[in-house]
């Protein structure tokens, strides 16, 4: 498989190791979060199969293209808002997330706005970067920091408060039925790979997944889930973690790192997801820019042989999570976080239809072309 | 001057040349002439070796038997050049060449005499192994010294003129096999939509190409190396000489360029791999420490052990301002010391760093203006930017610092962050001739990331 495609799904895994997504898994601890983190690793894992299979046919294509070429022009347009919307409210949710917990954990006396114009400059100009830098950049990102994840996973796990019999009281509540929430927030980190709709431009070669690739996807997504799931627990307490907005900061705030330069483990640990979710931010909304670019695109905004319809976007873009961070309070963040997961399946069925239908519509030309 | 112009028989076109040339007294028009054989000979005495002139034009003009035997002697010369148009003829008489005219016959032959024509030491780039002889002046001589240290039949040397006031020769060479045809077409273009009044060495032909002047990293990377060359060419890289200039300009480059050393060539494996990373420790050193003092002091004093913290806090007490103020007048400080002690000559300039580094440090910190970490946080921001091997990149991460510093003042420790990570972003959205700046490369790593359109 193309190494991107794995940055791209274990870029998504482990930024959302923080924040929603073991909230929620945690709160439906004694209402079957286990069993949803194993339905959600199957559905996870065929998904990528399924786009990646989908995909395949099309190298160095994006979808906005593949859209236009196969498909009737209503559907196109309006798949391409679906899908834009759907990329913007994501990193948008990442920022306003971050910026909540930064205010909570390491600057409290900067104001939200504050702390939400220090990413305008710096990711409205990985928005506006070529394609292939922004790839560049995230592999560089990515190497650098994925040694100190691991080391900080590692540390997490090893270390003497963890109350792994706590983690045996979780594990009791195995015969519970899936609960539809705590599957959409189990899935959302495993959908690291929709992301190729756009950036399928600048991957060429194997872009395919047999089964080692498909095992080490399963893999590392049941680890993460299970780190992000009872690791938590075992600091915390089962039964208790449920009262605690933010259970992974406190897990990591109750590491020290007794001969460490910097002993208290929670700000490695909230500066390297910081740096990982600034990653992720770019390129939702660079894809988020891509698309909806190729849904609207003003000819008046060409002015002097420049294009500022990306510059638009990005104004809109800003302007829309200025308002909305700004004033968000946690517990309307985590609920609009929750329903943005719940509506989830939707996204996904149409992205698998859409995908279908060009494979369907592009058999149907390839036969026409053949007479 | 030994003008004899009263000559009718002189042909027409050196006349005219001379009096295009006039009024420089430095214009020698002559008339060999002996039992009714007659040439004529026109050059400029500053630029024309006058020993090699006498040796292989008004010799064998006593020594041949007949006129054509000359000019065919001339004809065969081996540093003959092409007659062209006048205007180019006039060019090349200020460079050095000879007009000869031989019955109606025109030669022109080039006999420059180029006073600073020595390799010179190496003297930005030095290291204890490796070659000690660097380029030279001429371009002739450093072509040669190339040559001489890479004898590939494939080796290119691709003269040509800039069309500035200066009209001085450069060369482009580079392994026609191995070279980056993409890379190599677009210097090309450039050098020949080059629209510059007046270039004067390879320091300024390097920004100029670049095709955008305000950008805060070079493009480009000058040496005197010719180990360092000779290295670049073989990986497929286009060096371009300038007459007159002892560095040669290196492109495409990579930000990885400017941190090897030619020393990590000549070392085993474990000390260069050793020394490459305390080179990039240095680099992240000196980004960092300023504004992680700025983000540690002010925003978040926690994040470091307790008795650090108080340290820090101990050795501030007294200090009148915050601590951005501190660092940006220690940063300056050291800026200014650096600086000087580049533009002065070596004796003074141990002065300079002796009364300014020692001295107003000491009494700085005694008079309560800047902290004792903070003078211990700046000398070592000062020292690690010389680790950086190659000039260039160490003034753009002097500019760079004050940037993250500037973020880090409003944004505290998370602006840090974002900083690091956008200048991650910047340097790999630069491209030099049409290669990426900076990215990996591992293997097979290229065939993944295609090209689509756009």
């Amino acid at each position: 498989m193309n190494r991107f495609l794995y940055y791209f799904i274990i870029l998504n895994m482990i930024v959302n190791i923080v924040v929603e997504v073991p909230k929620i898994l945690i709160d439906y601890s004694h209402q079957g979060a286990i069993t949803s983190i194993i339905f959600a690793l199957i559905i996870g894992a065929s998904l990528t199969w399924i786009i990646i299979k989908l995909f395949r046919p099309f190298p160095g294509r994006s979808l906005p293209e593949l859209l236009e070429l196969y498909t009737p022009n209503w559907l196109n347009k309006l798949v391409l808002l679906y899908f834009s919307l759907n990329w913007f409210i994501a990193g948008s949710l990442s920022i306003t997330t971050f910026t909540l917990l930064l205010k909570r954990f390491l600057t409290p006396e900067m104001s939200s706005y504050i702390i939400l114009s220090s990413f305008v400059v710096l990711v409205s100009y990985g928005v506006l970067m070529k394609t292939r830098s922004l790839l560049n950049s995230m592999e560089i990102i990515m190497i650098l920091n994925i040694p100190i994840v691991v080391f900080l996973i590692a540390k997490v796990y090893l270390d003497e408060a963890m109350d792994w019999d706590y983690v045996k009281v979780a594990m009791t509540y195995v015969n519970n039925w899936p609960n539809y929430s705590a599957v959409t927030a189990a899935l959302y980190p495993l959908i690291g790979i929709v992301n190729i709709i756009i950036f399928n431009r600048y991957l060429i070669s194997k872009m395919d997944m047999r089964l080692k690739q498909l095992f080490i996807v399963f893999l590392t997504g049941a680890l993460i889930l299970f780190t992000t799931f009872f690791i938590p627990l075992g600091y915390i307490g089962f039964g208790i973690s449920e009262n605690i907005q933010y259970p992974w900061i406190l897990t990591s705030d109750s590491v020290r790192l007794k001969y460490g330069l910097i002993e208290r483990f929670i700000f490695i640990f909230l500066l390297i997801f910081l740096s990982l979710s600034f990653l992720n931010i770019t390129i939702h909304w660079h894809v988020a820019q891509k698309l909806f670019e190729a849904f609207y695109r003003s000819k008046k905004l060409i002015v002097k042989g420049k294009d500022l319809n990306p510059y638009l976007w990005l104004v809109l873009f800003w302007g829309i999570t200025f308002l909305v961070a700004g004033r968000m309070t946690e517990y309307q963040l985590f609920l609009l976080g929750k329903y943005f997961f719940n509506q989830q399946p939707l996204f996904l069925i149409v992205l698998i239809g859409s995908l279908m239908l060009i494979n369907r519509g592009a058999k149907k030309k390839w036969a026409k072309s053949a007479e | 001057m030994e003008s004899s112009s009263e000559n009718q028989q002189t042909p027409d076109l050196l006349l005219k040349l001379a009096q295009q040339l006039s009024p420089t007294k430095d214009i020698v028009q002559t008339t060999l002439q002996v039992e009714g054989k007659q040439a004529f000979v026109l050059y400029l005495k500053s630029a024309v070796d006058e020993i090699v002139l006498h040796k292989t034009v008004v010799k064998p003009f006593y020594e041949t038997a007949t006129l054509e035997v000359y000019a065919s002697y001339l004809d065969s010369a081996p540093n003959k050049k092409e007659l062209a148009d006048e205007q180019s003829i006039l060019i090349n008489l200020t460079r050095g060449n000879v007009l000869v005219a031989v019955q109606q016959q025109y030669f022109l032959l080039e006999i420059r005499n180029v006073g600073f024509d020595e390799v010179q030491q190496i003297t930005l780039e030095p290291t204890i192994h490796g070659a000690q002889l660097g380029l030279s002046e001429s371009i002739e001589v450093s072509m040669n010294v190339i040559r001489q240290r890479y004898h590939q039949p494939s080796l290119v040397f691709d003269t040509m003129e800039l069309k500035d006031q200066s009209n001085r020769a450069i060369a482009l060479v580079y392994d026609k096999v191995l070279v980056n045809p993409r890379a190599l077409q677009l210097i090309r273009k450039r050098l020949e939509n080059l629209d510059f009044p007046l270039i004067l060495s390879s320091g300024d032909l390097q920004l100029y190409l670049n095709g955008n002047k305000k950008s805060l990293f070079p493009s480009c990377m000058l040496t005197e190396r010719p180990d360092r060359l000779v290295y670049n060419i073989s990986s497929g890289k286009i060096i371009i000489l300038v007459d007159g200039s002892p560095h040669a300009v290196i492109a495409p480059v990579v930000f990885f360029d400017f941190m090897i050393s030619m020393e990590d060539m000549y070392h085993g494996y474990w000390i260069s791999l050793l020394t490459l990373f305390l080179r990039y420790s240095g680099l992240f050193a000196c980004i960092v420490l300023p504004a992680l003092y700025v983000g540690v002091t002010s925003y978040t004093p926690d994040v470091f052990r307790t008795e650090l913290a108080l340290t820090v806090a101990a050795s501030r007490i007294g200090v009148p301002y915050p601590s951005y103020i501190e660092v940006f007048f220690m940063l300056i400080f050291i800026e200014f010391l650096t600086e000087a002690s580049i533009r002065l000559p070596t004796p003074i300039s141990a002065t300079a760093t002796t009364v300014g580094g020692l001295i107003l440090g000491t009494a700085a910190v005694e008079a309560a203006l800047t902290s004792n970490i903070m003078i211990i946080v700046v000398s070592l921001v000062a020292v690690s930017t010389f680790v950086i091997p190659i000039n260039e990149l160490g003034f753009a991460v002097r500019g760079l610092r004050f940037i993250l510093l500037l973020y880090t003042t409003f944004f505290g420790l998370a602006g840090l962050a974002i900083g690091l990570l956008g200048i991650v972003l910047f340097l790999a959205n630069k491209e030099s001739f049409g290669v990426a700046y900076l990215k990996l490369g591992w293997k097979n790593r290229t065939k993944e990331l295609g090209t689509g359109k756009g």
